[in-house]
Formats: C-alpha cells, sequence, structure tokens
C-alpha cells in the first residue's frame, strides 16, 4: 500500500485498510506515523493553549508545555508498546489468536485521524467558536477509539464483541484495582476524627 | 485522482493551521491580547539581582535590564496596555543596569501611563533606584527596601599569588590604568579616586529619589536613612519612601485605578520569555564569562 492509501484508506475504508496493513505490517511506517502524529499534535496543542488559556497561565505554559508534551509523547510511544503487549496477551489467553506484530502496526496507523482533532479545534477557536472547537476534538478522539478496536478486530482475526471486550478488560481490570487500592489505603490510613 | 485531492486539501489544512499556531506558539501573549481587545495591566518582573546580562536562565536567579527595558518599551508601545505593574523582588545590582531601566520608566510614564512598584520580598537599592522611577510604590509591611548607597568591592589576592608563586606583571598606558587589579594594594590616590566615584553615584541615586518622592521626603530626612540601611516596608511608608502597604493584587488594582480600567480588566506578563528563550539563556557561554568580571558598582 502507498503512503497514499493508508492516509486515505485509514479515514475512509478503515477496516479493509486495517486488514492490509495487518497483513502487509509496514512496522517502521507505522511508528514514524505515530511519532509524527504526536509530534504535530503537541504543536497545535501548544498553540491552542496559546489562544484559550487566561494570561496568567501563559508563563507557565510557555515554559513548561513543551516539557510536559515532551514527556506526553515519550509516555504515548512506551503506551502504545504497553497497549499491544497487553492486548496481544490477553487474546492469546482469552481468545487463543495472537499477532503482536500487526496489532502493533495497525494500533499506530489508527491514531492517523488524531492530527485533524487539535488544528479543528484550534482553527473554530480562532473563529470564536471554541465549544465547538471542543466537541470536534472529542469526536476526533472518539474516531480514534473505534479505530483502536477496528485495529484489535482486524490485527487479531477476532469479532468485533471479542474486540471490545479485550480494549474494555485492561481499563476495567486497572479501575478495580486503583478502586481496591484507594479502598485499602482508606482502611489503613488513620483518619482525625473530632469526636 | 479523487484520494489524492482529499490528502492534498488535508494537508493543505494542516499547513495552514501549523503556521498560525507557530504564530501563536511563539508569541503566546500578544495573540491572547488580540483575543480580548480590552484595555490591560501589563506585568513586569524584576527577580534577582539586577544585571547588564542575562546570566540567570531557568533559575531566575537575576533581571537582564534589555529583555526589562524592552518589555518596558513594549508596554509604551502596545495600544491596549493602559498602566504597568513593576514587580521588584531585588536586593539590587548594577547601578548601570538600575539607571537604564529607570530611564526607561521615565520614558514610559511620559506617554500617560501610570506605572505602581509592587515590591516583593526585598526591593532594596538598585530595586529602589527603579521604584522611584514610577508613580506609585506599594510595599509588603515587611519587606525589606532602602539600602540607599553605593558599593564597591575590590580582592586583594597579593598575598594569595605570591604563596602560589604568581606574579602578574601590568604593561600600562598610564598610572591608573590597573587600577583596581587584584594582584597588588590600591594606593592612596587611587583609593580616593575610587572613592570620588562611588560619591557621585551616591549623589546621584539621591537625586533619583528626590526625584521620585518629590514632595513625599525631604532631603533632611533623607539623608538620615541613606546612609545604605535596610528598612521594613512599614518603616520605608513611616519615612515617606514607599506611598502604601499592600500586596501584589493591591498594586494592580491601584495601577487599575489610576487607569480608569475595571478590575475585570485582563491582567498579562509583558517579559514572560518562552521555552526556548530560557533554554538558550541558560546555557549561554557568554553569562558564565561575564560573570563577576571586574569591579564595578552597585547599589
Amino acid at each position: 500500500m502507498t503512503s497514499t492509501e493508508i492516509i486515505y484508506g485509514i479515514l475512509f475504508q478503515p477496516a479493509s485498510t486495517l486488514r492490509g496493513l495487518g497483513e502487509e505490517r509496514p512496522i517502521a511506517k507505522g511508528l514514524l506515523t505515530f511519532f509524527l502524529v504526536s509530534a504535530i499534535s503537541l504543536l497545535f496543542k501548544q498553540a491552542l493553549y496559546g489562544l484559550i488559556l487566561p494570561a496568567k497561565f501563559l508563563d507557565l505554559v510557555g515554559k513548561m508545555g513543551w516539557v510536559f508534551g515532551g514527556v506526553g509523547l515519550v509516555f504515548s510511544i512506551m503506551m502504545l508498546f504497553v497497549m499491544t503487549g497487553v492486548s496481544s496477551l490477553l487474546s492469546e489467553l482469552i481468545f487463543h489468536k495472537n499477532n503482536a506484530r500487526a496489532l502493533l502496526c495497525c494500533l499506530s496507523f489508527s491514531v492517523l485521524p488524531g492530527i485533524l482533532g487539535p488544528p479543528l479545534y484550534y482553527a473554530l477557536a480562532l473563529l470564536g467558536h471554541q465549544g465547538a472547537g471542543w466537541f470536534c476534538s472529542f469526536l476526533v478522539g472518539v474516531w480514534v477509539l473505534v479505530l483502536q478496536v477496528l485495529s484489535l478486530r482486524e490485527a487479531l482475526d477476532l469479532d468485533t464483541g471479542q474486540a471490545i471486550l479485550l480494549y474494555i478488560l485492561p481499563i476495567m481490570v486497572m479501575i478495580v484495582l486503583g478502586g481496591l487500592a484507594f479502598l485499602g489505603l482508606m482502611v489503613t490510613f488513620p483518619m482525625p476524627a473530632l469526636n | 485522482m479523487g484520494k489524492k485531492v482529499v490528502i492534498a486539501a488535508l494537508v493543505l489544512f494542516l499547513l495552514l493551521m501549523g503556521i498560525l499556531s507557530l504564530r501563536t506558539v511563539l508569541n503566546p501573549s500578544k495573540q491572547a491580547n488580540a483575543q480580548d481587545g480590552a484595555g490591560s495591566v501589563g506585568i513586569i518582573r524584576v527577580e534577582g539581582t539586577i544585571t547588564g546580562t542575562a546570566s540567570g536562565g531557568w533559575s531566575g536567579l537575576s533581571s537582564d535590564a534589555d529583555e526589562i527595558m524592552a518589555a518596558i518599551r513594549e508596554a509604551a508601545r502596545r495600544q491596549d496596555i493602559k498602566a504597568v505593574v513593576l514587580r521588584v523582588n531585588s536586593p539590587g545590582g548594577s547601578s548601570v543596569a538600575s539607571q537604564e531601566i529607570g530611564i526607561e520608566l521615565d520614558k514610559l510614564r511620559k506617554t500617560g501611563k501610570p506605572v505602581v512598584t509592587s515590591m516583593g520580598d526585598a526591593c532594596a537599592s538598585g530595586g529602589y533606584w527603579i521604584a522611584c522611577s514610577t508613580d506609585h510604590i506599594v510595599a509588603n509591611s515587611t519587606t525589606l527596601t532602602g539600602s540607599i548607597g553605593v558599593i564597591m568591592e575590590l580582592s586583594n589576592l597579593e598575598g594569595l599569588y605570591g604563596k602560589l608563586g604568581i606574579r602578574q606583571e601590568a604593561i600600562k598606558s598610564g598610572q591608573h590604568k590597573d587600577m583596581g587589579s587584584s594582584a597588588r594594594e590600591l594606593s592612596d590616590e587611587e583609593r580616593q579616586l575610587l572613592q570620588d566615584m562611588v560619591n557621585d553615584s551616591y549623589q546621584q541615586f539621591l537625586d533619583q529619589v528626590l526625584a521620585g518622592r518629590k514632595g513625599k521626603i525631604d532631603k533632611a530626612k533623607l539623608l538620615s536613612i541613606a546612609d545604605g540601611r535596610v528598612l521594613t516596608g512599614k518603616q520605608a511608608l513611616d519615612y515617606g519612601l514607599v506611598d502604601s502597604l499592600g500586596n501584589y493584587y493591591d498594586a494592580v488594582k491601584k495601577a487599575q485605578e489610576m487607569a480608569g480600567l475595571n478590575q475585570d480588566s485582563q491582567v498579562q506578563e509583558l517579559n514572560n520569555t518562552n521555552f526556548w528563550d530560557e533554554l538558550i539563556k541558560g546555557g549561554s557561554l557568554r553569562s558564565v564569562l561575564e560573570l563577576g568580571s571586574g569591579p564595578y558598582l552597585k547599589y
């Protein structure tokens, strides 16, 4: 697949394109796409903060925004590998299906529409429609989420229900573990009393 | 063909937005200002030792006079900035740098924009010189201020050089060309020459205070405290060195009142350097080399 076909396909024919990417597995191209999308989004987000944040925060954003953004960029790349690993492992354990290389490739490309979120938000904020900008950005976020589920489905050869389960299972586990940790902390933490 | 058109439109959109966003990233305060359009109070910060060159970087240990003057000029130029609050938290610094900032503040006031000083932990010596070039001074009751005086410090390392076996030779065009050299003791004549310089600078400092605090402190009263002593904000108020006690927000409110702005008007930082400026400044070799190079007058 050419780059044009991949970009167009991810945007307008995601299922078949992700299936094709899962078979071809251009991992280097996928990782480069993921990095570029994240880096370009960082630039737009920084500009967006300069536009929508109150002036008193601009100094802090000017100094720390890039640092936090850079750390976030590295973290998102790490999370891509973590998500691939966890999803592959769970798929192997639950459905006895595994294809980590295809999954990494598909998940990398699935963030492609995410490049539209911050610039759309920025453009609408420039026109004075900040709320609409936020909503567009939210819709793009949902779009990426759907593509990630599609990536799981196509790369691991699952049906849609299985892919959704695989996607939300780590999140559910995290929520349960977090809740348990919080409860444990509340039980053991000495609470001061006024009675 | 259709695919290429879609991709080209997408790339074009991203390029256009990229150019616009770069403008915002490179100058966020101006972009934000363009959004509101109403009158604003500009904040200019003077933090740490006042120097003629950048040396603080991320640590924020010094205030570069060039950067502060640029912010003052921006405040004078911009139509939306109606008043300025000079937030000073400085024990003083270079006499020349303080004077330069003071001159620029005087020019700003001539444009009709009120300037209010807000004193932080300290606003002494060179910091106070700058404050005297503003219309109103607000201090906290425990702010350390005053320290009206001039100092020049020299080190005589002749003994140390002798122990190390170092002997410095000076080939000079005149007898005072190496005046202040660390390799030998000052002669009486040289000491007097330097004392005259310090006295002259001190007189200029007194003139600055008398001009800036005209009608608020007389010469006799000023001379009684202008011996380098440090005063609290409350003491300074009693002597007439400051106009009122209060914090930063009181100073902003005062500036808004003086400029006829309402209290919801925007407050903008004018010398907030961006990340890349700070990074470059922090690593500047020039700033390292210029630190502590030779004797100079300090307020």
